[in-house]
């Protein structure tokens, strides 16, 4: 019980540590590597989402950089200054080129663009297993980038639309961390989430156990996308840019990496790994660019990537969040129901 | 005694082609509330297929299935469940990355489990559902012994025990009808007798109808009131456990035909 209640107050304390961390660094340190923090952050968001998707729920999905896209240009074209959208985009519709939108109803929006996106291919999709599902999502990424460069009347194509406003602080992204982060964390340890993980460990046995396997997998699909739909809008807010090639196969490869690093199903896992592969990317750009060796940094990672395979092949922290962070309540009545059915031994059953 | 009761579970002319191969083939049943009735034949003859389409894990070639007075011969095993059918596997199924207690808490989702928005936003009603599924999972473990597992990984524990953890992960669902595909398999004798204990326990304090699919004969005899044989997809008769022994297509199914009678 004590355990119980020194939780309680560990997940506030830790958010409001975090936000001192965020105001003492907003004071501190240069612009530069504030914005290095920042896409550390959307890193995040990214990584432990997906993990609801690929890590939860079992689905391989390589997606996850289309849904950044959708809510990316979504809420781009929303906040786009009136006078500027004149300007990039004539084409525009009239109630389209009036909208001035602030950043939080865009990011809300841009998500929910995301999410219906999901849905649609969701459902045709989601019918596929493993590697089969991972390239119809790649599949999807490609069609989506395809698409962008087309609309030209709403995305200008292939030039993008940049001067966006720089609208992104450590704030916003602070706060959809902690969102991002305590949603995951709810589901994963609710009825629901473990349904998830049901269907990712035996789809047969869950089903026959009551748990309608599309429509879990599609709700997994479809908040994973929303919360990489918010990702992509912050990231555009933050690179004040974007084009149909901001959001690639490289990026979906980082992320999967993210994943299986921190290891499937694993929040914790997640976030460490985004941190961690976030400051190698960034330590080693400037390395690249001293060399003149471009590249060096995917051979790393994917170094890395393949040790831990061999190594620790359910990744950091497998299926498992720390011990410390989940229920102390449970183990120690685990421990006393633990001693006393030993007294009861088999006969228990009989 | 128990023709006097309800109809659970009729199936009519079922068949189930795979390609060329005929599963199963005109296949009968009739289960009435309580009955605990055992299915067996040769390798292959088509048992485990027969739970597959009673489950709704695969669909039949023709035929029909009905379950407390609804056509079920094309729902889903998940509203199949949610009527009250559950089931286990011949070769277990567990979730073996969760532990044993939230495979059992998964069977109770479907009754106290609450969506995304009561999850998400942590709406009042998910505390209580948790402790509503807490509550009933804590008394299955107790129920079937495993509370010394609670939170151990299902893939870490002994064989005969995962055994068990399936069939509380069953009885999780509350149901009404439960197909054991196999329960004694590859267990030893002093298992098997505590499973045939345990079968007979809960069928009594879970107030269930057993369809039990069973290689080992010792289990078929000891527990069952009436026993269908099948073979080669085709049922080969009904009757009591004794009936069954002296049956002569039984005995032929089971060990061929007698020297002189036939082909060899």
């Amino acid at each position: 019980m004590m355990g119980w209640n020194r939780l309680k107050w560990f997940f506030p304390m830790l958010i409001l540590a975090g936000a001192i961390l965020v105001f003492i660094l907003r004071s501190s340190v240069n612009d530069y590597i504030l914005s290095i923090i920042c896409f550390a952050g959307i890193n995040i968001i990214l990584a432990v989402s997906l993990n609801l998707t690929n890590g939860f729920t079992g689905l391989f999905s390589l997606g996850h950089p289309a849904f950044m896209a959708v809510g990316g240009y979504v809420a781009a074209i929303l906040t786009f200054p009136v006078t500027r959208k004149a300007m990039l985009l004539p084409a525009l519709p009239s109630w389209l080129a009036a909208q001035q939108w602030s950043l939080l109803p865009a990011l809300i929006l841009g998500g929910l663009c995301a999410t219906l996106a999901a849905f649609l291919i969701g459902f045709p999709v989601l019918r596929l297993k493993g590697h089969y599902l991972a390239v119809a999502t790649l599949g999807f990424l490609i069609i989506l980038q395809v698409l962008i460069t087309n609309l030209e009347s709403f995305t200008r194509g292939p030039l993008g639309l940049n001067g966006l406003p720089l609208l992104t602080n450590l704030w916003w992204v602070y706060l959809w961390v902690v969102i991002t982060i305590y949603v995951c964390w709810k589901v994963k340890h609710s009825s629901l989430g473990r349904s998830m993980l049901a269907i990712r460990e035996n789809e047969m046995a869950a089903e026959c156990l009551g748990i309608p396997l599309s429509r879990t997998r599609i709700m997994a699909f479809a908040l994973g996308a929303f919360f990489a739909g918010v990702a992509g809008c912050l990231w555009a807010h933050l690179v004040t840019a974007i084009t149909p090639t901001s959001f690639s196969v490289i990026m979906a490869f980082h992320l999967v990496v993210m994943v299986v690093v921190g290891g499937s199903g694993s929040i914790t896992g997640a976030t460490i790994a985004a941190l961690m592969l976030t400051s190698v990317v960034e330590i080693l750009s400037p390395l690249e660019e001293n060399l003149g060796a471009y590249g060096i940094s995917e051979i790393i990672i994917s170094i890395g990537l393949l040790l831990i395979l061999i190594y620790r092949p359910r990744g950091i922290f497998g299926t498992q969040e720390p011990a410390f962070l989940v229920k102390q309540r449970q183990r120690v009545s685990g421990e006393v129901g633990r001693s006393l059915s030993y007294q009861n031994g088999k006969g228990g059953t009989s | 005694m128990p023709t006097e009761n309800a109809l659970l579970l009729k199936v009519e002319g079922l068949g189930k082609h795979f390609g060329g191969v005929r599963a199963l083939e005109e296949y009968n049943l009739t289960l009435r509330d309580g009955e605990l009735m055992g299915l067996i034949g040769p390798n292959g003859a088509g048992k485990t297929t027969v739970f597959n389409l009673i489950t709704g894990v695969i669909r039949p070639t023709k035929g029909h299935v009905f379950f407390r007075g609804k056509d079920i011969t094309h729902s889903r095993p998940d509203q199949n469940a949610a009527l009250g059918m559950a089931r286990t596997f011949q070769n277990i199924r567990l979730f073996k990355q969760l532990s044993v207690i939230d495979n059992v808490k998964v069977g109770v989702h479907m009754h106290h489990g609450t969506g995304l928005w009561a999850t998400a936003l942590n709406l009042p009603n998910l505390r209580r559902s948790e402790q509503a599924i807490e509550e009933r999972a804590l008394e299955i473990l107790s129920a079937f012994g495993l509370m010394d597992y609670k939170e151990e990984l299902a893939e870490n524990l002994p064989y005969g025990d995962q055994r068990k953890v399936e069939l509380g992960r069953a009885l999780a669902t509350a149901p009404r009808l439960l197909l054991l595909d196999e329960p004694a398999a590859g267990m030893n004798p002093q298992e098997t007798g505590e499973i045939i204990r345990l079968i007979s326990r809960i069928r009594q304090e879970y107030d269930l109808t057993i369809l039990l699919v069973e290689h080992n004969m010792k289990v078929i005899m000891g527990a069952c009131e009436s026993i269908q044989v099948i073979d080669r997809g085709e049922v080969l008769c009904l009757g009591t456990p004794e009936e069954i022994q002296h049956d002569p297509r039984v005995i032929e199914a089971y060990l061929g035909k007698p020297k002189g009678e036939g082909h060899a």
